[in-house]
Protein backbone atom coordinates (compact mmCIF):
# COMPACT_ATOMS: atom_id res chain seq x y z
CA UNK A 1 0.00 0.00 0.00
CA UNK A 2 1.16 3.29 -0.96
CA UNK A 3 2.27 5.80 2.41
CA UNK A 4 1.37 9.05 1.80
CA UNK A 5 3.53 11.58 3.77
CA UNK A 6 2.83 14.89 5.36
CA UNK A 7 4.13 17.67 7.53
CA UNK A 8 1.63 17.55 9.82
CA UNK A 9 -1.29 15.31 10.46
CA UNK A 10 -4.70 16.49 12.42
CA UNK A 11 -6.87 14.01 13.75
CA UNK A 12 -10.47 15.10 13.91
CA UNK A 13 -12.38 17.71 12.00
CA UNK A 14 -14.91 19.27 14.33
CA UNK A 15 -14.07 22.40 15.71
CA UNK A 16 -11.18 22.72 17.77
CA UNK A 17 -9.39 20.36 14.77
CA UNK A 18 -10.71 22.70 12.27
CA UNK A 19 -9.15 25.85 14.36
CA UNK A 20 -5.53 24.24 14.22
CA UNK A 21 -6.10 22.54 10.41
CA UNK A 22 -6.71 26.97 9.46
CA UNK A 23 -4.01 28.53 11.68
CA UNK A 24 -1.24 25.27 10.18
CA UNK A 25 -2.53 26.22 6.77
CA UNK A 26 -1.22 29.59 7.10
CA UNK A 27 2.39 28.40 7.52
CA UNK A 28 4.14 28.30 4.07
CA UNK A 29 5.55 25.03 2.98
CA UNK A 30 4.39 23.73 5.28
CA UNK A 31 2.48 20.20 4.41
CA UNK A 32 -1.07 19.06 6.45
CA UNK A 33 -3.46 16.70 5.88
CA UNK A 34 -6.76 16.48 8.94
CA UNK A 35 -8.72 13.39 8.93
CA UNK A 36 -12.27 12.86 9.79
CA UNK A 37 -14.12 9.19 10.47
CA UNK A 38 -17.15 11.52 9.58
CA UNK A 39 -17.77 14.73 8.32
CA UNK A 40 -17.14 18.03 9.90
CA UNK A 41 -19.71 18.71 11.98
CA UNK A 42 -21.06 14.80 12.85
CA UNK A 43 -19.11 14.91 15.99
CA UNK A 44 -19.81 17.54 19.31
CA UNK A 45 -19.09 20.60 17.24
CA UNK A 46 -22.83 19.92 14.97
CA UNK A 47 -24.83 19.63 18.31
CA UNK A 48 -23.96 23.31 20.54
CA UNK A 49 -25.35 26.19 21.23
CA UNK A 50 -22.12 28.27 20.51
CA UNK A 51 -21.77 30.64 22.89
CA UNK A 52 -18.57 32.31 23.35
CA UNK A 53 -18.79 32.57 26.49
CA UNK A 54 -16.20 34.22 29.10
CA UNK A 55 -17.68 35.84 32.14
CA UNK A 56 -18.20 32.71 34.43
CA UNK A 57 -14.81 30.17 33.28
CA UNK A 58 -13.15 30.30 36.37
CA UNK A 59 -10.71 30.66 37.69
CA UNK A 60 -9.82 34.25 36.72
CA UNK A 61 -6.95 32.44 34.36
CA UNK A 62 -8.89 29.94 32.28
CA UNK A 63 -11.19 33.40 32.03
CA UNK A 64 -8.23 34.99 30.35
CA UNK A 65 -7.94 32.06 28.06
CA UNK A 66 -11.36 32.37 27.24
CA UNK A 67 -11.09 36.21 26.63
CA UNK A 68 -8.32 35.66 24.55
CA UNK A 69 -10.33 33.50 22.35
CA UNK A 70 -13.45 35.68 22.11
CA UNK A 71 -10.99 38.56 20.92
CA UNK A 72 -9.10 36.19 18.49
CA UNK A 73 -12.88 35.74 17.14
CA UNK A 74 -12.94 39.49 16.02
CA UNK A 75 -9.96 38.96 14.22
CA UNK A 76 -11.28 36.06 12.53
CA UNK A 77 -14.56 37.24 11.74
CA UNK A 78 -12.05 39.65 9.05
CA UNK A 79 -9.75 37.36 7.87
CA UNK A 80 -11.77 34.27 7.40
CA UNK A 81 -15.12 36.12 7.24
CA UNK A 82 -18.46 36.05 8.31
CA UNK A 83 -18.67 34.02 10.85
CA UNK A 84 -21.86 35.99 13.05
CA UNK A 85 -19.63 36.62 15.74
CA UNK A 86 -22.00 38.67 17.95
CA UNK A 87 -20.88 40.25 21.52
CA UNK A 88 -24.45 40.68 22.58
CA UNK A 89 -23.71 40.11 26.33
CA UNK A 90 -24.51 37.42 28.40
CA UNK A 91 -26.50 37.03 31.37
CA UNK A 92 -26.20 34.26 34.33
CA UNK A 93 -29.38 34.70 36.52
CA UNK A 94 -29.87 34.47 40.08
CA UNK A 95 -32.76 32.62 41.94
CA UNK A 96 -31.46 32.12 45.24
CA UNK A 97 -29.22 33.77 48.18
CA UNK A 98 -26.71 31.53 47.36
CA UNK A 99 -26.63 32.11 44.09
CA UNK A 100 -25.88 35.85 45.12
CA UNK A 101 -22.87 34.87 47.15
CA UNK A 102 -21.45 33.04 44.55
CA UNK A 103 -21.85 36.01 42.32
CA UNK A 104 -19.97 38.12 44.57
CA UNK A 105 -17.21 35.84 44.59
CA UNK A 106 -17.11 35.51 40.33
CA UNK A 107 -17.31 39.24 39.91
CA UNK A 108 -13.87 39.36 42.21
CA UNK A 109 -12.22 36.66 40.46
CA UNK A 110 -13.09 37.95 37.06
CA UNK A 111 -11.33 41.51 37.80
CA UNK A 112 -7.59 39.92 38.85
CA UNK A 113 -8.38 39.06 34.58
CA UNK A 114 -9.70 42.18 33.84
CA UNK A 115 -12.92 40.84 32.83
CA UNK A 116 -15.50 43.13 33.52
CA UNK A 117 -18.80 41.57 35.65
CA UNK A 118 -21.11 43.39 36.91
CA UNK A 119 -24.08 42.76 39.28
CA UNK A 120 -27.44 43.18 38.81
CA UNK A 121 -30.06 43.94 40.55
CA UNK A 122 -33.80 42.38 39.90
CA UNK A 123 -34.79 46.06 38.54
CA UNK A 124 -31.57 46.37 36.23
CA UNK A 125 -32.14 43.16 34.80
CA UNK A 126 -35.21 43.33 34.01
CA UNK A 127 -34.51 46.74 32.05
CA UNK A 128 -32.40 44.68 29.99
CA UNK A 129 -34.69 41.83 29.35
CA UNK A 130 -38.20 42.72 30.21
CA UNK A 131 -38.94 39.00 29.43
CA UNK A 132 -37.45 37.57 32.10
CA UNK A 133 -39.12 36.51 35.26
CA UNK A 134 -40.01 39.06 38.02
CA UNK A 135 -38.92 35.74 40.44
CA UNK A 136 -35.29 36.49 39.71
CA UNK A 137 -33.16 38.07 42.69
CA UNK A 138 -31.17 39.71 39.93
CA UNK A 139 -28.34 38.50 37.66
CA UNK A 140 -24.43 38.89 36.65
CA UNK A 141 -23.73 40.65 33.46
CA UNK A 142 -20.91 41.16 30.98
CA UNK A 143 -20.67 42.39 27.54
CA UNK A 144 -17.59 40.27 26.56
CA UNK A 145 -20.52 36.95 26.19
CA UNK A 146 -22.03 36.17 22.79
CA UNK A 147 -22.31 33.54 20.10
CA UNK A 148 -21.30 32.57 16.91
CA UNK A 149 -22.75 30.41 14.19
CA UNK A 150 -21.13 27.44 14.46
CA UNK A 151 -22.07 26.10 10.97
CA UNK A 152 -20.23 29.20 9.15
CA UNK A 153 -17.67 29.01 11.85
CA UNK A 154 -17.15 25.40 10.64
CA UNK A 155 -17.34 25.86 7.00
CA UNK A 156 -15.20 28.98 6.88
CA UNK A 157 -12.08 27.50 8.68
CA UNK A 158 -12.76 24.19 6.34
CA UNK A 159 -12.47 26.11 3.08
CA UNK A 160 -10.04 28.99 3.95
CA UNK A 161 -7.74 26.18 4.97
CA UNK A 162 -8.50 24.74 1.70
CA UNK A 163 -8.03 27.79 -0.58
CA UNK A 164 -4.52 27.90 1.56
CA UNK A 165 -3.54 24.31 0.73
CA UNK A 166 -4.76 22.13 3.68
CA UNK A 167 -5.62 18.18 2.42
CA UNK A 168 -8.62 16.99 4.08
CA UNK A 169 -9.78 12.79 4.02
CA UNK A 170 -13.35 12.64 5.69
CA UNK A 171 -14.87 9.24 6.23
CA UNK A 172 -11.66 8.12 6.77
CA UNK A 173 -11.36 7.00 10.24
CA UNK A 174 -8.20 6.18 12.08
CA UNK A 175 -7.74 2.78 13.40
CA UNK A 176 -4.06 2.36 14.84
CA UNK A 177 -1.26 5.34 15.71
CA UNK A 178 1.99 4.05 15.68
CA UNK A 179 5.71 6.14 16.72
CA UNK A 180 8.13 5.65 13.64
CA UNK A 181 11.41 6.85 13.11
CA UNK A 182 11.14 9.80 12.15
CA UNK A 183 7.38 10.50 13.34
CA UNK A 184 3.54 8.51 13.57
CA UNK A 185 2.18 6.47 11.37
CA UNK A 186 -1.80 6.62 10.97
CA UNK A 187 -3.55 4.16 9.31
CA UNK A 188 -6.67 4.56 8.52
CA UNK A 189 -9.64 2.60 6.14
CA UNK A 190 -8.75 4.10 3.38
CA UNK A 191 -4.54 4.14 3.99
CA UNK A 192 -1.64 4.76 5.74
CA UNK A 193 -0.07 8.21 6.19
CA UNK A 194 3.05 9.26 7.64
CA UNK A 195 3.77 12.93 9.35
CA UNK A 196 6.41 13.78 12.10
CA UNK A 197 4.07 15.75 13.84
CA UNK A 198 0.45 14.63 14.55
CA UNK A 199 -1.78 16.91 16.73
CA UNK A 200 -5.02 14.37 18.52
CA UNK A 201 -7.96 16.49 18.22
CA UNK A 202 -10.44 14.05 18.37
CA UNK A 203 -12.76 15.36 20.92
CA UNK A 204 -14.86 12.63 22.55
CA UNK A 205 -13.05 9.84 21.16
CA UNK A 206 -9.33 11.29 21.43
CA UNK A 207 -9.13 9.15 25.01
CA UNK A 208 -9.14 6.06 22.70
CA UNK A 209 -6.81 7.18 20.15
CA UNK A 210 -4.08 7.93 23.18
CA UNK A 211 -4.39 4.33 23.82
CA UNK A 212 -2.75 3.48 20.67
CA UNK A 213 0.40 5.14 22.24
CA UNK A 214 -0.12 4.13 26.01
CA UNK A 215 -1.47 8.30 26.59
CA UNK A 216 -4.24 8.38 28.95
CA UNK A 217 -6.01 11.49 28.48
CA UNK A 218 -8.86 11.71 31.40
CA UNK A 219 -12.03 12.89 30.32
CA UNK A 220 -15.73 11.48 30.68
CA UNK A 221 -18.51 12.81 28.62
CA UNK A 222 -21.61 15.19 29.74
CA UNK A 223 -24.80 14.77 27.22
CA UNK A 224 -27.00 17.57 26.53
CA UNK A 225 -30.20 18.08 25.21
CA UNK A 226 -31.70 21.33 23.56
CA UNK A 227 -35.40 22.32 22.77
CA UNK A 228 -35.55 24.45 19.66
CA UNK A 229 -38.75 26.60 19.14
CA UNK A 230 -40.06 27.45 15.69
CA UNK A 231 -39.19 31.21 14.74
CA UNK A 232 -40.43 33.70 17.47
CA UNK A 233 -41.04 37.40 18.26
CA UNK A 234 -37.58 38.90 19.60
CA UNK A 235 -38.26 37.47 23.42
CA UNK A 236 -34.15 37.65 24.30
CA UNK A 237 -31.76 39.61 23.54
CA UNK A 238 -28.17 38.65 25.43
CA UNK A 239 -27.14 34.91 25.93
CA UNK A 240 -29.10 33.64 28.97
CA UNK A 241 -27.72 30.90 30.75
CA UNK A 242 -29.36 28.09 29.11
CA UNK A 243 -31.07 29.97 26.23
CA UNK A 244 -30.49 32.17 23.16
CA UNK A 245 -32.48 33.61 20.22
CA UNK A 246 -30.85 33.47 16.67
CA UNK A 247 -31.36 36.13 14.62
CA UNK A 248 -33.75 34.29 12.89
CA UNK A 249 -36.30 34.49 16.08
CA UNK A 250 -35.54 30.16 16.96
CA UNK A 251 -35.02 30.14 20.68
CA UNK A 252 -32.33 27.25 21.74
CA UNK A 253 -32.87 26.08 25.42
CA UNK A 254 -30.63 23.76 27.18
CA UNK A 255 -29.96 23.02 30.86
CA UNK A 256 -28.92 19.48 31.11
CA UNK A 257 -25.64 17.65 32.05
CA UNK A 258 -25.90 13.76 32.08
CA UNK A 259 -22.48 11.18 31.76
CA UNK A 260 -24.63 8.77 29.87
CA UNK A 261 -21.26 7.71 28.04
CA UNK A 262 -21.97 8.03 24.25
CA UNK A 263 -25.54 7.90 23.86
CA UNK A 264 -27.02 10.25 21.63
CA UNK A 265 -30.92 10.15 22.08
CA UNK A 266 -33.33 12.77 24.03
CA UNK A 267 -35.42 12.06 26.73
CA UNK A 268 -38.64 13.23 27.67
CA UNK A 269 -37.92 13.60 31.07
CA UNK A 270 -34.70 15.77 30.98
CA UNK A 271 -36.79 17.31 27.58
CA UNK A 272 -40.14 18.20 30.17
CA UNK A 273 -37.50 19.84 32.82
CA UNK A 274 -35.94 21.66 29.80
CA UNK A 275 -39.41 23.26 28.95
CA UNK A 276 -40.16 24.08 32.60
CA UNK A 277 -36.91 25.86 33.98
CA UNK A 278 -37.10 27.87 30.38
CA UNK A 279 -40.47 28.58 31.07
CA UNK A 280 -39.68 30.14 34.72
CA UNK A 281 -36.80 31.37 33.34
CA UNK A 282 -38.86 33.14 30.14
CA UNK A 283 -42.60 32.95 30.96
CA UNK A 284 -43.73 34.30 27.42
CA UNK A 285 -42.13 31.37 26.14
CA UNK A 286 -44.88 29.02 27.59
CA UNK A 287 -47.00 29.63 24.21
CA UNK A 288 -44.20 29.66 22.06
CA UNK A 289 -44.09 25.75 19.92
CA UNK A 290 -41.10 23.42 20.06
CA UNK A 291 -39.92 22.00 16.12
CA UNK A 292 -37.40 19.90 17.82
CA UNK A 293 -34.70 18.58 19.87
CA UNK A 294 -31.59 17.30 19.60
CA UNK A 295 -28.68 16.12 21.63
CA UNK A 296 -24.91 16.20 21.86
CA UNK A 297 -22.46 14.55 23.98
CA UNK A 298 -19.62 16.91 25.72
CA UNK A 299 -16.12 15.65 26.04
CA UNK A 300 -14.98 16.77 29.85
CA UNK A 301 -11.55 16.96 31.09
CA UNK A 302 -11.50 15.38 34.57
CA UNK A 303 -10.54 18.27 36.28
CA UNK A 304 -12.71 20.78 33.91
CA UNK A 305 -9.82 22.74 31.97
CA UNK A 306 -8.82 22.41 28.50
CA UNK A 307 -5.63 19.48 27.49
CA UNK A 308 -3.59 21.29 25.66
CA UNK A 309 0.26 21.00 24.23
CA UNK A 310 2.58 18.18 23.22
CA UNK A 311 2.79 15.17 25.19
CA UNK A 312 6.92 14.51 26.99
CA UNK A 313 6.73 10.85 26.35
CA UNK A 314 5.89 11.04 22.66
CA UNK A 315 7.85 13.92 20.96
CA UNK A 316 5.89 15.64 18.58
CA UNK A 317 2.69 14.36 19.38
CA UNK A 318 -0.05 17.07 20.41
CA UNK A 319 -2.99 16.97 22.33
CA UNK A 320 -6.15 19.32 22.30
CA UNK A 321 -9.52 18.23 23.98
CA UNK A 322 -11.32 20.38 25.59
CA UNK A 323 -15.03 21.53 26.60
CA UNK A 324 -16.13 24.95 25.59
CA UNK A 325 -14.44 24.29 22.43
CA UNK A 326 -16.76 26.73 20.29
CA UNK A 327 -15.57 29.40 22.79
CA UNK A 328 -12.18 28.34 22.49
CA UNK A 329 -11.27 27.07 19.27
CA UNK A 330 -9.72 30.68 18.15
CA UNK A 331 -7.06 30.34 20.77
CA UNK A 332 -6.53 27.07 20.57
CA UNK A 333 -6.12 26.92 16.84
CA UNK A 334 -3.98 29.95 17.22
CA UNK A 335 -1.59 28.26 19.81
CA UNK A 336 -1.33 24.83 18.54
CA UNK A 337 0.22 26.19 15.17
CA UNK A 338 2.36 28.69 17.08
CA UNK A 339 3.36 25.51 19.22
CA UNK A 340 4.01 22.98 16.24
CA UNK A 341 6.00 25.66 13.94
CA UNK A 342 8.14 27.19 16.67
CA UNK A 343 8.12 24.97 19.68
CA UNK A 344 6.00 27.93 21.82
CA UNK A 345 2.78 29.85 22.24
CA UNK A 346 2.37 33.77 22.36
CA UNK A 347 -0.59 33.06 24.88
CA UNK A 348 0.67 30.71 28.45
CA UNK A 349 -0.71 27.80 27.60
CA UNK A 350 1.75 25.56 29.99
CA UNK A 351 -0.66 24.93 33.03
CA UNK A 352 -3.08 22.97 30.67
CA UNK A 353 -0.47 20.63 29.78
CA UNK A 354 -1.62 16.96 30.16
CA UNK A 355 1.48 16.65 32.37
CA UNK A 356 -0.75 17.99 35.22
CA UNK A 357 -2.49 14.63 35.65
CA UNK A 358 0.38 13.27 36.30
CA UNK A 359 -0.41 10.77 39.99
CA UNK A 360 -3.44 12.02 40.19
CA UNK A 361 -6.44 10.18 40.98
CA UNK A 362 -8.58 11.49 37.97
CA UNK A 363 -5.69 9.16 35.93
CA UNK A 364 -7.03 6.18 37.35
CA UNK B 1 -35.55 27.77 -15.58
CA UNK B 2 -32.76 25.81 -14.81
CA UNK B 3 -32.72 22.43 -13.48
CA UNK B 4 -30.24 23.20 -10.63
CA UNK B 5 -32.11 26.08 -9.29
CA UNK B 6 -35.03 23.98 -8.19
CA UNK B 7 -36.20 23.89 -4.93
CA UNK B 8 -35.57 21.33 -2.91
CA UNK B 9 -36.42 22.27 0.56
CA UNK B 10 -38.99 24.76 0.58
CA UNK B 11 -38.75 25.47 4.18
CA UNK B 12 -35.33 26.70 3.78
CA UNK B 13 -35.52 27.84 0.40
CA UNK B 14 -32.34 25.74 -1.11
CA UNK B 15 -32.03 24.86 -4.06
CA UNK B 16 -30.21 21.99 -6.21
CA UNK B 17 -27.06 24.02 -6.48
CA UNK B 18 -26.94 24.78 -3.23
CA UNK B 19 -27.21 21.12 -1.84
CA UNK B 20 -24.49 20.21 -4.45
CA UNK B 21 -21.69 22.74 -3.13
CA UNK B 22 -22.11 20.95 0.23
CA UNK B 23 -21.92 17.68 -1.73
CA UNK B 24 -18.75 19.01 -3.27
CA UNK B 25 -17.62 20.07 -0.15
CA UNK B 26 -17.56 16.63 0.93
CA UNK B 27 -20.97 16.12 2.53
CA UNK B 28 -22.52 12.57 1.50
CA UNK B 29 -25.41 11.93 4.21
CA UNK B 30 -28.93 13.68 4.71
CA UNK B 31 -27.39 15.14 7.96
CA UNK B 32 -24.22 16.44 6.78
CA UNK B 33 -26.37 18.39 3.63
CA UNK B 34 -28.43 19.51 6.81
CA UNK B 35 -25.31 20.62 9.32
CA UNK B 36 -24.16 22.37 6.32
CA UNK B 37 -26.79 24.07 4.59
CA UNK B 38 -30.03 23.86 7.08
CA UNK B 39 -31.76 21.85 4.65
CA UNK B 40 -34.50 19.59 6.85
CA UNK B 41 -34.19 22.15 9.69
CA UNK B 42 -37.14 23.98 8.77
CA UNK B 43 -40.80 24.22 9.82
CA UNK B 44 -41.59 20.76 8.41
CA UNK B 45 -38.61 19.04 9.90
CA UNK B 46 -37.31 17.35 6.47
CA UNK B 47 -40.94 15.31 5.87
CA UNK B 48 -41.02 17.02 2.85
CA UNK B 49 -37.38 17.06 1.45
CA UNK B 50 -35.56 14.22 2.87
CA UNK B 51 -36.28 11.81 -0.31
CA UNK B 52 -35.71 14.30 -2.70
CA UNK B 53 -32.36 15.42 -1.42
CA UNK B 54 -31.06 11.83 -0.66
CA UNK B 55 -32.08 10.78 -4.71
CA UNK B 56 -29.93 14.06 -5.01
CA UNK B 57 -26.99 12.54 -2.96
CA UNK B 58 -27.45 8.93 -4.63
CA UNK B 59 -27.37 10.10 -7.66
CA UNK B 60 -24.30 12.08 -7.18
CA UNK B 61 -22.27 10.24 -4.95
CA UNK B 62 -23.78 6.89 -7.08
CA UNK B 63 -24.60 5.01 -4.04
CA UNK B 64 -28.07 3.09 -4.02
CA UNK B 65 -30.61 5.33 -2.36
CA UNK B 66 -31.33 2.46 0.29
CA UNK B 67 -27.79 2.73 1.33
CA UNK B 68 -28.46 6.06 2.53
CA UNK B 69 -28.37 6.55 5.77
CA UNK B 70 -31.94 7.60 7.11
CA UNK B 71 -31.90 10.94 9.13
CA UNK B 72 -32.69 10.78 12.95
CA UNK B 73 -36.24 11.84 14.10
CA UNK B 74 -36.41 13.04 17.30
CA UNK B 75 -39.13 14.58 19.91
CA UNK B 76 -41.80 16.55 18.73
CA UNK B 77 -43.36 14.91 15.83
CA UNK B 78 -45.48 17.69 15.39
CA UNK B 79 -44.72 21.15 16.89
CA UNK B 80 -46.36 21.90 20.41
CA UNK B 81 -46.39 24.86 22.65
CA UNK B 82 -43.26 24.37 25.81
CA UNK B 83 -46.24 24.65 28.61
CA UNK B 84 -47.79 21.20 26.95
CA UNK B 85 -44.40 19.78 27.45
CA UNK B 86 -44.00 20.44 31.13
CA UNK B 87 -44.85 17.79 33.15
CA UNK B 88 -48.60 18.09 35.03
CA UNK B 89 -49.09 20.61 32.75
CA UNK B 90 -49.18 24.32 33.20
CA UNK B 91 -50.77 26.15 35.92
CA UNK B 92 -51.69 29.48 35.21
CA UNK B 93 -50.32 31.87 37.89
C1 LIG C 1 -25.57 20.55 24.01
C2 LIG C 1 -24.22 21.19 23.95
C3 LIG C 1 -24.09 22.57 24.06
C4 LIG C 1 -22.83 23.17 23.99
N1 LIG C 1 -22.74 24.52 24.06
C5 LIG C 1 -21.53 25.12 23.95
C6 LIG C 1 -21.43 26.53 23.97
O1 LIG C 1 -22.44 27.23 24.06
N2 LIG C 1 -20.19 27.10 23.89
C7 LIG C 1 -19.05 26.34 23.78
O2 LIG C 1 -17.97 26.91 23.72
N3 LIG C 1 -19.13 24.99 23.74
C8 LIG C 1 -20.34 24.38 23.83
N4 LIG C 1 -20.42 23.02 23.80
C9 LIG C 1 -19.19 22.25 23.69
C10 LIG C 1 -18.63 22.30 22.26
O3 LIG C 1 -19.66 22.04 21.32
C11 LIG C 1 -17.53 21.27 22.14
O4 LIG C 1 -16.55 21.54 23.12
C12 LIG C 1 -16.87 21.28 20.77
O5 LIG C 1 -17.82 21.12 19.73
C13 LIG C 1 -15.83 20.20 20.71
O6 LIG C 1 -15.20 20.23 19.47
P1 LIG C 1 -14.13 19.16 19.10
O7 LIG C 1 -13.57 19.57 17.80
O8 LIG C 1 -13.19 18.96 20.23
O9 LIG C 1 -14.95 17.79 19.01
P2 LIG C 1 -15.87 17.19 17.85
O10 LIG C 1 -16.69 18.20 17.16
O11 LIG C 1 -16.59 16.04 18.45
O12 LIG C 1 -14.81 16.70 16.79
C14 LIG C 1 -14.08 15.52 16.91
C15 LIG C 1 -14.02 14.87 15.55
O13 LIG C 1 -13.16 13.73 15.62
C16 LIG C 1 -13.65 12.77 14.73
N5 LIG C 1 -13.13 11.45 15.09
C17 LIG C 1 -13.45 10.69 16.17
N6 LIG C 1 -12.81 9.53 16.16
C18 LIG C 1 -12.05 9.52 15.03
C19 LIG C 1 -11.17 8.57 14.44
N7 LIG C 1 -10.91 7.38 15.01
N8 LIG C 1 -10.59 8.90 13.27
C20 LIG C 1 -10.83 10.10 12.67
N9 LIG C 1 -11.66 11.02 13.19
C21 LIG C 1 -12.26 10.75 14.36
C22 LIG C 1 -15.16 12.88 14.88
O14 LIG C 1 -15.84 12.37 13.74
C23 LIG C 1 -15.37 14.38 15.07
O15 LIG C 1 -15.73 15.05 13.87
C24 LIG C 1 -21.67 22.38 23.85
C25 LIG C 1 -21.80 21.00 23.74
C26 LIG C 1 -23.05 20.40 23.78
C27 LIG C 1 -23.15 18.93 23.65
S1 LIG D 1 -38.73 21.30 3.13
FE1 LIG D 1 -36.84 21.03 4.07
S2 LIG D 1 -37.31 21.35 6.15
FE2 LIG D 1 -39.19 21.58 5.22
Amino acid sequence: MKVETYDAIVIGAGVVGLGITYELSKQQGLKTLTIDQGYPMSGTSGATQAWIWVHSKTPYKYGQLSLASANRYQELQEEIGDIEYIRSGGIAPIFSKQELYDAKALQLEMSKANIPVDLLSREEILKLEPNLSPNLLGATYSPIDGHVNPFKLIQRYHLQAKINGAHFSFYNGVRALEKTEVGYKVTTNRGVYEAEKVILSAGLWSKSIGEFLNIRIPTHTSRGQILVTEPTEPLIHHVIIGMRQLSNGIVLMGFSKEDVGYDRRTTMDVLQDTAEKSVNLVPKLKDVKIVRSFSGIRVMPNDGLPIFGEVSEQKNLYVAVTHSGMTLSAILGKSMAELVTTGESSFPMEAYSIERFKGREENQ
Amino acid sequence: MEANQVIVCHCEELTVADLKMAFEHGARTFDDLKRMSRCGMGHCQAKYCFDAANDHLANWSKVPVECLPNTRHRMPIRPVPLKVFIEGGFHEG
